[in-house]
């Protein structure tokens, strides 16, 4: 090489140079392969519309943008756009081979939709996604998982196993690698594993449920009862945490977004963080279910004079809204109750009437619902009228027998007719059914038997 | 990071690296074929709704508000009803109660054509009706009918001659719920078959829902609370002596608290009644949507006690609660005990859970084949039966989505609105030892037209031995698909019946049926519930393959009685009559 003339070297660099300038200039400004996805036309959500036609415009100025067709692949697969999505990610993937996050999308989907393609493209998600961490575990777990519903349990299990080496203790692994042997006839190999994911949010009830039926199968009816309990009073497992997903999750907009947040408030008991919410979505979306959603969210927010303000709107523009009225029947019952607790008999009694009327009614529209069968037997208690009042609990027994309330407001009537005989039965069926933390039942069932016993 | 990456930067990177000599970036996946709809053996079944006069078209109603109830469609019934040995057919419908569409009641003709003899019969009324259960709830050898419905459930008594009474008050069947799939058993072994209701949910009708682009759809089971199931024991045996003839004699009482069953909710869908713990009493699974499914194990004192989750049954072996629908129950793999596949959404799995040893269940999907179907859809009414007579079970599934496709399946008598919703229906068979294979493409009559099929039947309707497949799809003509399997193994059907007087037999709802041929013991369990809304006729339906012969005939009756009979040559219907047998 040293003795090499410098004017060929140079020249070969020249013809390398150009070469890959060429095919950079080619790269660059050959035509795009496909135009992106329209809109469909019947996205109905303004929001949702303004979302789709930003992210495409966003194709549209960078057409050969791999981030530019993936962000409009993204937006779409929130809001269940799912060909469109498929297509804007296929497209992502031709320009940006490297991100795995398009493989991940359409594997994915694909489990679903075109389950023997899925598998191919989750495995090339996790040969790209050598970082960050969650990503890289996340495509490992979510092809473990694929691999496994196909019954490919070995290579599934290397997976699972490979992840925990990486992360000691990780739940999902954990999980895996207990679900496999307990499907396949090992329940001993099952549960150490299972045990360690019992504790996660995502896994307590699934993890229970597989834990109790193998400890069934090694004849342990103690620790097979205690894991059937801890299925059966488990929340539903969270999803596990999906740093793919989250990314097109945080991108939905629109009413059903609003609701959703606004719901997730009132599950955890915090209606009043989801007034705003819906205050705003009732300027946004003046619809008759908007304004019923919030006028029940100020009932279980404790505000009954503006929810019945709210729901007497709703009534009023759809009289046959069966649980408009019933939401309304509360609002006046509970201010009923204010109202007897202040001493004000004359005006209490009032409410107590006119939501019994609203309880009716909602029970004629809606004959399966025990709730308003339920208040209305309470309000006609608080009334004394007594016949009518157990006539009610009994129809709210019949239609909720799952219910510890409705059992023990029947018997509580009972006891009031002097029937406490009667309302054994009832009573013992409450706190059945009653949580352990609830002593009420359980009280009001010795009181009965001992009365039963004196008659 | 690699996140991040930008294309023309990976396009610099992935030319320098070539002209370095480096390893290029990993390919792309390559691009997997399209599922292989092409053929590889003879159709099984032939659309003859036409040739055979049957014309019921179910209607859902008026679209605009897109009820719930509308989207879960309704169940049909493949039965004998008026005892002149050729089944009938019952479509269901629910238009509401206002609309001027009835159920559709056809009578078989002796040339094996139906005519329509809905006007008259007591059936025809209009109606949120969904399921149907068929059973002789009054012990007079006729079977008579319970109707479930959107906020409830009635009872006709079968007064011959296809003329039925509405007896619901009478008799106490008071549901006021969303009554789904339902079935008739005599859990007490009185003698008299008793009433299992499985409720789904408390729909509101007020309450909308829309997909995530802001369009109206249907709702989805988990925006409203499960509602639980309801047992009506039947009281006839009291008051079979002092009720006058012209009076029904039909009385049930509703035990749903009593016998437990009331005190966990649903959402529920499907059911199978089996004594799935061998104890001899029946006992109840029921499928629920979206929820872990429920085993209810009769505990022989008039109360259940619910074990799907020890028993396995409860969730998938990923502990996943699937969206429960339809149920099938038969034994896939010839070891004597009954097994139950689940039809889910299209966005999960069906589900197969095997059952052994006796009483516990085990997920078995992915090793019988199940997970590798050509296509997934949502799945709604679906049976076993041994439609090639090759002496295995196979599967049928058919199918309809609940929420709305982006983009439509246009297929042949489906108007616009419930395009998007259709999907195709789906034969699975068995290639032995309870191992599946989606043969689907061979039968394009069933599965090559795009539907929104809920109820799915089975029965013999034209009388060659071979189980034939009835369906009833949303807003769609309800179809007959004659069984044209080629080639066709032996087969026995035989009915199982009880005694209840001098000259009546009720079929021996619980009966437990195994028949020895050629070496191997098929068990079948006399039961018309199952499939999803829908009932198929009490016999059991058995393929023998290349056996020329019956060895004979093992029964455990509902009554736990044990009996053995003799066999006989094959291709033929044996009736046996509890008392008649020999004791093993």
């Amino acid at each position: 090489m040293a003795g090499m003339p410098r004017k060929p070297v140079i020249a070969v660099l020249v013809v390398l140079v150009g070469a890959a300038g060429g095919a950079v200039w080619w790269y660059t400004t050959r035509p795009p392969a496909t135009d992106p996805p329209p809109v469909p036309a019947g996205v109905a959500d303004p929001a949702v519309r303004t979302a789709l036609i930003e992210a495409r415009e966003g194709v549209v100025k960078a057409p050969r943008s791999g981030e530019a067709w993936g962000e409009y692949g993204l937006v779409c697969r929130a809001h269940g756009l799912n060909p469109e999505s498929n297509a804007c990610f296929a497209e992502a993937a031709r320009l940006d081979p490297q991100n795995p996050r398009w493989p991940y999308l359409i594997g994915l989907l694909n489990l679903r939709a075109a389950p023997a393609d899925a598998v191919p493209h989750l495995r090339a998600a996790y040969g790209l996604a050598v970082a960050p961490p969650e990503y890289r575990s996340a495509a490992r777990l979510r092809l473990a998982e694929a691999l496994q519903e196909r019954g490919h349990t070995d290579e599934a299990a290397a997976l699972f196993a490979e992840e925990l080496r990486e992360n000691p203790g990780d739940a999902r692994a954990q999980f895996g690698l207990g679900a496999i042997p307990a499907g396949g006839g090992d329940p001993r190999t099952a549960v150490g594993r299972l045990e360690g994911a019992a504790a996660s949010p995502s896994a307590r009830r699934k993890a229970a449920a597989l834990l109790a039926a193998a400890y069934r199968q090694l004849e342990d009816p103690a620790a097979a009862a205690r894991w059937e309990a801890a299925a059966a009073s488990a929340p539903a497992d969270l999803p596990w945490a999906d740093p793919f997903v989250a990314e097109y999750q945080r991108r939905e907009v629109g009413w059903l977004n609003k609701e959703r947040q606004a719901d997730e408030f009132v599950a955890q008991g915090r209606p009043r963080n989801a007034l705003p919410i819906l205050e705003d979505m009732a300027r946004a979306y003046p619809d008759e279910h908007t304004f019923f959603k919030l006028g029940m969210t100020l009932a279980k927010a404790g505000d009954f004079p503006r929810a019945e303000q709210v729901l007497r709107s709703v009534v009023a523009q759809n009289p046959n809204h069966g649980l408009g009225h019933y939401f309304l029947g509360v609002a006046l019952y509970q201010q009923g109750e204010s109202l007897r607790k202040q001493g004000n008999r004359d005006q209490s009694g009032g409410m107590y009437e006119e939501a019994v009327r609203e309880f009716r009614r909602s029970t004629e529209l809606r004959p399966d619902h025990a709730l308003g069968y339920l208040f209305a037997g309470l309000a006609l208690r608080t009334l004394g009228r007594l016949s009518e009042a157990e006539s009610e609990c009994r129809n709210a027994v019949r239609v909720g027998p799952q219910e510890a309330n409705t059992h023990l407001a029947l018997g509580e009537v009972l006891m009031d007719e002097g029937r406490p005989a009667d309302a054994v039965p009832h009573l013992e069926e409450a706190a059945r059914l009653a949580p352990a933390k609830n002593t009420r039942a359980g009280a009001l069932l010795e009181k009965a038997r001992n009365a039963a016993e004196k008659k | 990071m690699n996140l991040r990456s930008s294309a023309p930067a990976a396009g610099l990177v992935a030319v320098l690296a070539v002209l370095a000599g480096c390893r290029p970036a990993p390919d792309p996946p390559p691009p997997v074929p399209a599922a292989d709809d092409s053929p590889d053996g003879p159709p099984w079944f032939e659309d003859v709704t036409a040739r055979l006069g049957v014309d019921f078209t179910h209607d859902p109603g008026p679209t605009d508000k897109y009820p719930m109830p509308q989207i879960m469609g309704s169940g049909c019934a493949v039965c004998d009803l008026d005892g002149d040995g050729r089944p009938d057919l019952l479509f269901l419908t629910n238009g509401g109660p206002t609309a001027k569409s009835t159920n559709g009641l056809y009578r078989q003709k002796p040339d094996g054509t139906f005519e329509d003899v809905t006007a008259g019969s007591g059936l025809d009324f209009p109606g949120f009706n969904m399921g149907v259960a068929v059973g002789d709830v009054d012990n007079d050898g006729r079977p008579d009918l319970l109707i479930t419905q959107y906020t409830g459930a009635r009872l006709f008594l079968n007064r011959g001659g296809m003329k039925f009474q509405d007896v619901t008050a009478e008799a106490g069947i008071k549901n006021p719920l969303w009554g789904a799939s339902a079935a008739f058993l005599d859990f007490d072994r009185d003698g008299w078959l008793d009433l299992f209701i499985v409720n789904y949910i408390d729909y509101d009708p007020n309450w909308p829902c829309r997909s995530r682009t802001g369009e109206a759809d249907y709702c989805g089971p988990k925006t409203f609370h499960g509602t639980a199931s309801k047992l009506f024991r039947n009281r006839g045996g009291r008051l079979a002596q002092d009720t006058a003839a012209d009076k029904p004699r039909a009385a049930f009482e509703d035990v749903s608290v009593g016998s437990r069953v009331g005190s966990v909710p649903g959402p529920g869908l499907g059911i199978a009644v089996a004594d799935f713990d061998g104890d001899g009493w029946p006992d109840v699974f029921v499928a629920n949507d979206g929820q872990p499914n429920r085993l209810w194990i009769n505990r022989r004192d008039g109360t259940f006690a619910e074990e799907a989750v020890p028993r396995g049954a409860a969730y998938t072996q990923m502990g996943q609660e699937y969206a429960g629908m339809g149920v099938a129950a038969g034994d896939a793999d010839n070891d004597g005990l009954v097994d139950l596949f689940v039809t889910h959404l299209g966005s999960e799995t069906n589900t197969l859970w095997r059952q052994g040893p006796r009483g516990v269940f085990k997920d078995a999907t992915a090793a019988a084949g199940l997970t590798a179907t050509k296509w997934r859809g949502t799945g709604f009414g679906t049976l076993m039966a041994d439609f090639d007579h090759d002496g295995w079970v196979d599967i049928a599934v058919v199918n309809g989505r609940i929420d709305r496709a982006r983009a439509a399946s246009p297929g042949p008598g489906l108007s616009p609105h419930w395009a998007p919703y259709g999907e195709r229906n789906q034969l699975l068979a068995n290639t032995g030892g309870g191992r599946f294979k989606d043969v689907s493409a061979n039968t394009p009559g069933f599965c090559g037209y795009v539907t929104v099929a809920r109820g799915l039947a089975c029965g013999d309707v034209d009388g060659d031995g071979a189980p034939d497949l009835v369906v009833n799809a949303v807003g769609e003509k309800a179809r007959v698909f004659r069984n044209v399997a080629r080639d066709r193994g032996h087969w026995v059907k035989v009915r199982a019946v009880v005694p209840v007087g001098p000259t009546a037999t009720r079929d021996a709802y619980g009966a437990e049926v195994a028949v020895r041929a050629g070496g191997t013991r098929r068990v079948r369990v006399v039961s018309s519930a199952g499939s999803f809304l829908s009932a198929s006729p009490p016999v059991a339906h058995v393929g023998l393959g290349p056996a020329t012969a019956v060895e004979g005939f093992d029964v455990t009756w509902p009554d736990g009685a044990r009996e053995t009979f003799p066999g006989g040559t094959v291709d033929r219907e044996f009736e046996l009559r509890k008392g008649s047998g020999k004791k093993p």
